[in-house]
């Protein structure tokens, strides 16, 4: 909430000089390159979500089932990394280009990767899974009924798909490409990375760059206007889906089998897809990392292991803790305020980290300027723990929530009235019924938020202490040096942990395929 | 010999504003007797019930358990101290226990508590489950856990909120009686909820009709249905049917069907008053009319419907009313038939215009 305000807030207040600096040269850049990228990206990870999702939902080939689930792994690979890991593959000096200089004399043919194109490729194969998980879904539930009456009518399995599945599926493909806008307007390693200005660079750049915290303001509150536009259309599509839901789940026993050319076309393309967005950038840390594991297993390695294991853990437990007392009082209060509260402490998921690290600062630095009026040495408060951990927990409440509030869902009320009943008072409930019921929910709580809190970039980056350096930071520096067989070690570690949750998911997924 | 009053409600009124989910409701039951409101949804029975638990509050009047003042005069004794138990519609059973642990949940942790546990899971028939877990078990023995759980702590009054709606019928049947015979057996007042008439007819001492809030009429299951005490009372409860009359003398009314008299014994006919020649109506049960293919009373079939041991005619008499009877299934009578009809009423109830 305070983020947000003093992001509205700086709207009013300009800061004019670097403000035109700015306005001119580079936000409109900034802009039109965010745009570019967010169509993109939303285009091509539809149509290879969709496309996907389809396959293997509702037709029949070899591999399917392997791919089904495989085809969730990229999720484990933050974007950044997936970025320097595309980048060291394909960049001039790369193994892709060396080869093929090797064969065919020269390669200037080749397009180059530090490009519109470039970008938008890794953040469609960093973000197709959004689509896929929930497009495939889409199609599991679909009634088949609707499918059969299709092909009863004469609808060959490809005209089935556009006339039938398609605009059923739509309200839900709509919800996902969302995401992937609202991931690729927050998005801040892949694009530093790959040196695209967008707007979150800006203002990482306003900010550390040109120290102007009212011009990182200002670039903020753009983004935001987006991020805005966004969940009100988000919000609405949602809407929609309740009125196209369907009871009837199972497809397994009538899959349309592929054959011929087709089963191989869907067998190359889901092939194609998985090697490129994990098999390839997997290998390249693994080769990367391999050589100088020696060297870089040391101390140093297990300092930063140590500070991300720790703050994750420490991000987690509290993170998981508030969500827990959100969900209980938002039980046993169902009042307006507590509504009210609740939604607004699950809506700081759709603030960028960017956005987030600078709207947070802006009143801590207005406290900062009061103290020291005052006499009060205060700077201690600007990159402390305690400005990390708040942004985390704005960033991260939902993530928590959600899966608490799906578990407490399960508790009907006359359950609090029957311990209440055998004499239980409150906390007791709590104590005795809640938690043992909402245990999973809260486990599954903190996995999430252990593993975003490590994965995280921006954040991070923005309201670190001074020295204190996390693996996300650590691949990030690296990489922006150039040194990418130093940064693939700390990226193989996220990833790694970074596949505890894609498995619960693809665990959860599995049943009902 | 009557009990001593133990549960006592006087002028119970839950209100949201303006509107009254409750309004001066007074009912008492004595120790040991198992008392059932009977009503339709939305007519505040689950209201009543959730604030004798303690669950809602009223907002005037006052309920009293074995002369202990619960609710009341800006008293609201907690659900967690009254020592209610209660009996949920969804059972709302912890998912995460055993039966044992569910059974034992409101007591201490110990040796005799566990016994205690034991001996009602196998009192209401369930001895060998008590570690299964909830989800493992058919909604009748979920049911018999719910109960088991409520009686453990040996509550002062157990509340049952329409026990048995979500089992099938002949189920639902043979559960009551069981229900009923445990109550009994361990001298439980109690107190159920219910939209079905038979279920209150089988478990209950006495009934209370609820409609709008407020309690239409509370007595025996037997003098709800004969002689019920407003329209209300006589349209919900059993089935009949209305025919015009007219007043003779104290009990005595002449119809269309010939005068019937109400017996001293039959007490209960509510005050139409004695004044001679006063238009009435007259409530008659479909067991009043029996048919009797010599009587010189006839009616002819309008509408017929078979329930298997008998016919349930509709019948429309020559000034054009309609009664319904029924009739042992064996005489089949097509519609448009007259057939001869004799009067049995023992209960003549009659009620004003």
């Amino acid at each position: 909430m305070l983020a947000l305000g003093s992001v509205l807030v700086s709207l009013f207040h300009l800061d004019t000089e670097t403000l035109s600096h700015l306005l001119k040269h580079l936000l409109p850049t900034a802009l039109g390159n965010t745009l570019l990228l967010v169509v993109g990206t939303a285009i091509l990870s539809a149509v290879v979500g969709v496309t996907l999702a389809w396959l293997t939902a509702v037709c029949d080939f070899p591999l399917r089932r392997f791919f089904s689930w495989a085809l969730l792994l990229p999720m484990a690979i933050p974007g950044y990394v997936m970025a320097f890991a595309f980048v060291g593959l394909f960049e001039f000096s790369g193994p892709v280009q060396t080869l093929l200089r090797g064969w065919f004399g020269s390669s200037s043919w080749f397009p180059n990767v530090y490009s519109f194109g470039g970008v938008t490729l890794v953040m469609s194969l960093v973000l197709y899974p959004y689509v896929y998980l929930i497009a495939r879904n889409a199609f599991q539930t679909q009634g088949r009924r609707s499918i059969e009456a299709g092909q009863s009518l004469g609808l060959s399995p490809v005209k089935s798909f556009f006339r039938v599945s398609l605009p059923m599926a739509r309200p839900w493909i709509v919800g996902g490409v969302l995401l992937v806008v609202m991931e690729t307007l927050a998005d801040f390693g892949t694009v530093a990375t790959f040196n695209y200005d967008t707007l979150t660079t800006l203002i990482y750049k306003s900010w550390f760059s040109l120290f102007s915290l009212p011009a990182a303001l200002q670039v903020a509150s753009v983004l935001l206007l987006a991020v805005v536009i966004i969940m009100v259309i988000e919000r609405r599509s949602r809407a929609a889906q309740r009125y196209s839901q369907s009871q009837h789940a199972s497809l397994s026993s009538s899959r349309f089998v592929l054959s011929g050319k087709r089963r191989w076309a869907a067998v190359a393309f889901c092939a194609l897809v998985f090697l490129f967005a994990f098999v390839m950038p997997s290998l390249r840390l693994l080769t990367w990392a391999m050589p100088n594991l020696a060297m870089d297993l040391n101390s140093h390695f297990f300092g930063f292991v140590w500070s991300t294991l720790s703050l994750a853990t420490f991000a987690m437990l509290l993170i998981a803790l508030l969500a827990l007392l959100l969900a209980y009082g938002a039980r046993i209060n169902q009042s307006l305020p507590t509504k009210f509260a609740v939604r607004t402490s699950t809506l700081g998921y759709a603030l960028p980290g960017t956005v987030l690290a600078i709207g947070l600062f802006a009143p801590i630095s207005l406290v900062n300027h009061w103290l020291q009026d005052a006499g009060i040495p205060a700077s201690w408060l600007q990159g402390t723990f305690l400005i990390m951990l708040m942004a985390y927990g704005v960033r991260f409440m939902a993530v928590a929530y959600s899966p608490i509030e799906n578990n407490y869902l399960r508790i009907t009320p006359s359950i609090d009235d029957a311990a209440h009943s055998l004499g239980l008072t409150g906390l007791q409930v709590l104590k005795r019924v809640h938690l043992p019921i909402v245990r999973r929910g809260i486990l599954t709580a903190m996995v999430l938020v252990f593993v975003d809190v490590m994965k995280e970039l921006p954040i991070t980056l923005m309201t670190r202490p001074f020295g204190f350096n996390t693996l996300a930071v650590r691949v990030f520096e690296l990489s922006s040096e150039g040194l990418w067989q130093r940064a693939a070690l700390p990226a193989l570690a996220i990833m790694l942990v970074g596949l505890i949750p894609v498995m619960l998911l693809i665990k959860k997924t599995d049943k009902n395929d | 010999m009557t009990n001593p009053i133990w549960l006592k409600v006087s002028d119970a009124t839950v209100a949201f504003g303006s509107s009254h989910v409750l309004s001066g409701v007074s009912f008492e039951l004595e120790k040991g007797e198992i008392g059932c409101l009977l009503g339709s949804s939305g007519c505040g029975k689950t209201t009543l019930l959730r604030s004798i638990a303690g669950f809602e509050k009223l907002t005037s009047g006052e309920i009293v358990i074995n002369q202990q003042v619960l609710t009341g005069s800006g008293k609201h004794v907690p659900a967690e101290q009254r020592n209610v138990g209660m009996v949920f519609q969804d059972y709302a059973l912890f998912p995460h226990l055993s039966v044992l642990k569910n059974v034992m949940f409101g007591l201490r942790e110990n040796a005799q508590s566990k016994d205690k546990a034991l001996g009602l899971i196998e009192r209401v028939g369930l001895a060998g489950k008590e570690n299964h877990m909830p989800h493992q078990l058919s909604g009748g023995e979920q049911q018999r856990v719910a109960l088991a759980r409520a009686l453990a702590p040996e509550p002062v009054l157990l509340l049952l909120d329409e026990p048995f709606s979500n089992l099938d019928v002949s189920l639902r049947e043979r559960l009551g009686h069981e229900v009923r015979e445990i109550l009994k057996e361990t001298s439980t007042t109690a107190l159920m909820v219910t939209h079905d008439q038979m279920e209150a007819f089988a478990i209950a001492d006495k009934v209370g009709v609820m409609n709008g809030g407020q309690i239409e009429q509370w007595a025996s299951a037997y003098d709800i249905y004969h002689c019920p005490n407003s329209l209300f009372v006589a349209g919900f409860v059993g089935q009949g049917s209305l025919i015009e009359g007219t007043l003779l003398d104290c009990g005595t009314v002449e119809t269309v069907l010939g005068i019937f008299k109400q017996e001293e014994s039959n007490c209960c006919a509510p005050s139409a008053g004695c004044d001679v020649g006063k238009k009435v109506k007259v409530l008659l049960r479909p067991d009043d009319i029996i048919h009797d293919d010599d009587s010189l009373l006839q009616g002819v079939v309008r509408k017929k419907a078979f329930r298997g041991a008998e016919f349930m005619y509709s019948l429309a008499l020559p000034n054009g009313e309609h009664i319904t009877c029924m009739v042992p299934s064996h005489h089949d009578h097509p519609v448009g038939e007259p057939i001869g009809i004799r009067m049995e009423v023992d209960h003549v109830v009659v009620f004003d215009h």
